[in-house]
């Protein structure tokens, strides 16, 4: 009876078995994995002192942590697919270093009409990866493929300032010669849109605006993605997919810039954890990230200094909020929503969730225009937060009704949350029941049902405040709060289209403070952080707070 | 010569056994004791199962001597509240299995025949499904809590008491005391409780005892998996799932509740084991 909980009792056992008879050399060598051997170079690396330094001469690998859900990039929402993308793509723009956007297709843009035409003109010399001229026209096919209806684009809205491309993705205009873009000939293209956004450029930086070959899409449908169909213009190509296992990228022969020095990159797609980290241990991976870094271990490599200066700590702008929802009780109170905020010391959940994770007190984060820095005073009151927790009928927390906070089934998440239910149990004396699902359960409850509360995350997908301020706009179809507020749109709504630096900020701390503080539907909880780890034979890993990794100036070896 | 050298040899074995088994029953009162008190509020350490601190994945020290887990909070404390649960579920798991399988296996084999037939198969249908599947559906059905937990348990545990018990009925009902009974006129009730049931008590407690730690084991694994409890209540299982992680670097957060585990499922097998072979009647020979 019940045979199969006996496998626990003997796995319990043989872990006791390995912890105590090893307990450095724990995982080293517990796991093989389909690396060729031969392929491996030995070498002594005197400067690191580490002897039995093993890499593949200009090779990078590197771990995804689970198969990209689709490498079309009109399609792609995820970090693994935006991994691969933006290495075999570039588009009109780059990013820098710094995040700015440079000349990359375009070599240069004329702004008109108070910021609401941009004419691009395209560099004559640059090649598809099959030898084909890159014209304006394959940057007029992939817009209105991003924009039809038919294509059901979750990154549609990054165009919407488009004239006429809010309507024609929803329906309204069946005409796809009515958008505002269009290829005047093979190497200039024209960009009309409805308010002078000042972010535009960053949209043209990132992967769903890349360019693509109507061509191909029409010849392979939705094969054209597989490696042979798949035709990029970035410093990669796809090479091999190798479902569940592998993606291997080689350098594009046909790249218009300087080519890059890795003849290969090796994604691999490890879900586990501790067996990609033991597999960067036993030098058989080159970097990892989060998605293959235990969090125990980060505070190890954080603590030790004698690591040759493998890891490194990349505040992101990623930002994790609990969202209320406003009509459910005793949500509909903003006062319970508040006295929660301030009951929150979120100071003490970025210790406990130990990636280097930093408080937030607004929903932009720094560096952005427009953040508040964190001050512990301002955020945390537990006097005030019970002070208004009784103003809004419930003293001490009596009388509270049961409710429930929903997070996505995942190991950090579910650190955070219970460390904010003892938090709540601690300052304000009321129990939050906590409730998990799987995560594309989970983002259907939000849209259907949205739940009481939630925990959420939102990584910024151009680095400027709008990608966040824009999320609680009345329309935004990630606003589950169900909370509308006009003065906040027409606050945001403004601040996207000022273009003085200064005044941008003023006005998204405005809309801030009536999100954040004034009608509080959310409360901001922290920024993530990326932890890295990248072997001594590697350098120029770019890590940039989008969470975006070029590999085109990446050098391996010594 | 040899026989005798051989039947010494068993006794020595049994007195082990039995030395083995007294160590493993001290062992589980004491478990069951500790678990009572801290259900009866009674706490071992000054510090509350969800209070937190700031010493965070404290390996073992003086103040914690179990070290703390991700939230500061002191492991010892938490092992101890879990194993009320660990412990009442192993417990309950048994009496739901013993009333639900004496039930069933009762009716089976008093009556007999195509009844008798037909329930069997019925226990043949549930012995099929798979454990693990239907625990983890009526976790997603019910949701996390005790009482999820229980009724999946029981739902999966119930069928080797029943055959047993049906087994036993089979054999006894053709006995003369019954016989006799029934002769006295007693009803069909008062044969099953009076007699029967008395006569077939013994193996029952033998399976019962079986049932308790492989009921423990199942609640590890079904916290394990995360289909266990709700935050921040906790068991041995939930404890060694949010220990696992940090295998390397925090081996005490799994160590401890798991070792919990594995003492109290061995102390139950010893003991198990030995009352069989103490109300086996073909061991009456040798003893």
């Amino acid at each position: 009876m019940l045979n199969k909980s006996r496998l626990l009792l003997l796995f319990l056992l043989i872990g006791f078995a390995i912890i105590i008879a090893s307990p450095e050399g724990l995982l080293s060598g517990a796991f093989s994995f389909p690396l060729q051997t031969q392929q491996l170079t030995k070498l002594s690396d005197k400067t690191t002192n580490t002897p039995f330094a093993i890499f593949e001469p200009n090779t990078l690998r590197m771990n995804l942590g689970c198969e990209p859900p689709s490498l079309d990039w009109t399609r792609a929402t995820d970090a693994a697919s935006f991994d691969v993308i933006a290495n075999i793509m570039v588009g009109l723009t780059k990013y820098t270093d710094n995040l700015s956007s440079a000349p990359s297709c375009a070599q240069s843009w004329d702004i008109t009409d108070n910021g609401k035409c941009y004419t691009f003109h395209l560099r004559p010399d640059i090649h598809w990866s099959d030898g084909k001229l890159l014209t304006a026209h394959d940057f007029e096919y992939a817009w209105k493929r991003l924009l039809d209806p038919q294509t059901a684009a979750p990154y549609a809205f990054f165009l919407y300032d488009i004239k006429n491309a809010f309507a024609y993705n929803q329906g309204q205009i069946k005409d796809p010669n009515k958008l505002g873009c269009r290829a005047i000939d093979d190497h200039t293209f024209v960009v009309h849109l409805n308010r002078p956004i000042a972010y535009f450029l960053y949209l043209t930086s990132f992967c769903p605006t890349f360019p693509q070959r109507q061509d191909i899409i029409e010849r392979y449908g939705n094969n054209w993605t597989n490696p042979g169909h798949l035709i990029s213009n970035g410093p990669f190509i796809l090479k091999k997919w190798q479902h569940e296992y592998k993606i291997e990228l080689a350098a594009n022969p046909s790249y218009y810039g300087q080519a890059p020095s890795l003849q290969t990159v090796k994604m691999f797609m490890i879900p586990e954890q501790s067996t990609a980290f033991a597999l960067y241990e036993n030098n058989q991976l080159d970097c990892i990230d989060n998605r293959s870094f235990p969090t125990s271990e980060i505070e190890k490599y954080r603590k030790s200094e004698n690591q040759h200066g493998e890891y490194r700590e990349i505040s992101l702008l990623r930002v994790s909020y609990i969202g209320f929802n406003i009509d459910k009780k005793p949500f509909d109170d903003v006062k319970v929503r508040q006295a929660f905020a301030f009951g929150i010391d979120r100071e003490r959940l970025c210790r406990i969730l130990r990636h280097g994770e930093k408080p937030l007190a607004s929903l932009i984060p720094q560096p952005l225009l427009g953040s508040v820095p964190f001050q512990s005073a301002q955020s945390y009151n537990p006097q005030l937060a019970k002070k208004l927790l009784s103003q809004a009928g419930y003293p001490d927390g009596k009388n509270f009704p049961q409710t429930f906070l929903l997070y996505p089934h995942r190991e950090d998440t579910r650190l955070l949350v219970e460390a904010i239910q003892d938090e709540l149990k601690r300052n304000l004396n009321i129990h939050v029941d906590l409730l998990n699902q799987e995560w594309q359960v989970y983002l259907q409850t939000l849209r259907n049902n949205t739940p009481p509360m939630y925990r959420y995350a939102w990584g910024a997908d151009y680095p400027d405040p709008d990608t966040f301020m824009n999320l609680f706009t009345a329309h935004n179809g990630n606003n589950n709060t169900h909370w509308s507020n006009k003065q906040y749109d027409l606050l945001v709504n403004q601040a996207g289209c000022e273009a003085n630096p200064q005044k941008r900020a003023q006005l998204y701390k405005q809309a801030d403070n009536l999100l954040c503080k004034e009608a509080a539907p959310i409360i901001p909880i922290n920024t993530a952080a990326q932890n890295l780890l990248v072997k001594p034979w590697v350098r120029g890993i770019s890590a940039n707070q989008l969470d975006l990794q070029f590999f085109s100036n990446v050098k391996v070896g010594n | 010569m040899f026989l005798i050298r051989e039947l010494k040899l068993q006794t020595n074995m049994q007195q082990t056994k039995i030395h083995l088994a007294k160590i493993a029953a001290i062992i589980i009162l004491i478990m069951c004791v500790v678990a009572i008190l801290s259900s009866l509020g009674f706490s071992f350490t000054s510090y509350s199962y969800d209070q937190t601190s700031e010493c965070i994945l404290k390996p073992p020290s003086a103040h914690h001597l179990l070290g703390t887990d991700e939230l500061g909070r002191d492991l010892l404390t938490r092992i101890i509240y879990g194993s009320q649960l660990s412990i009442s579920i192993g417990f309950l798991t048994a009496i739901i299995a013993f009333l639900v399988g004496t039930a069933y296996g009762s009716i089976a084999g008093f009556i007999g025949g195509r009844v008798d037939t037909l329930m069997m198969r019925g226990i043949d249908l549930f012995y099929a499904l798979p454990d693990l599947l239907i625990m983890i559906l009526i976790g997603i059905v019910i949701g996390r809590g005790t009482f999820g937990i229980l009724l999946a348990l029981g739902l999966v545990s119930w069928m080797g008491t029943a055959r047993l018990v049906r087994a036993q009925f089979l054999y006894l009902k053709k006995e003369e005391f019954i016989e006799a009974a029934r002769a006295c006129g007693a009803s069909s009730w008062r044969i099953i409780v009076k007699h029967l049931l008395p006569n077939a008590f013994a193996p029952i407690v033998v399976s019962l005892t079986f049932i308790v730690p492989s009921a423990i084991l199942a609640e590890s694994t079904l916290s394990f998996i995360g289909l266990g409890l709700s935050p921040p209540a906790c068991s041995w299982g939930t404890l060694a799932s949010e220990g696992w992680r940090a295998l390397r670097t925090e081996p005490h957060l799994i160590l401890w509740p798991s070792l919990a585990i594995f003492i109290v499922v061995l102390s139950f097998n010893f003991l198990g084991d030995t009352l069989a072979d103490k109300l086996d009647p073909k061991n009456k020979l040798i003893n």
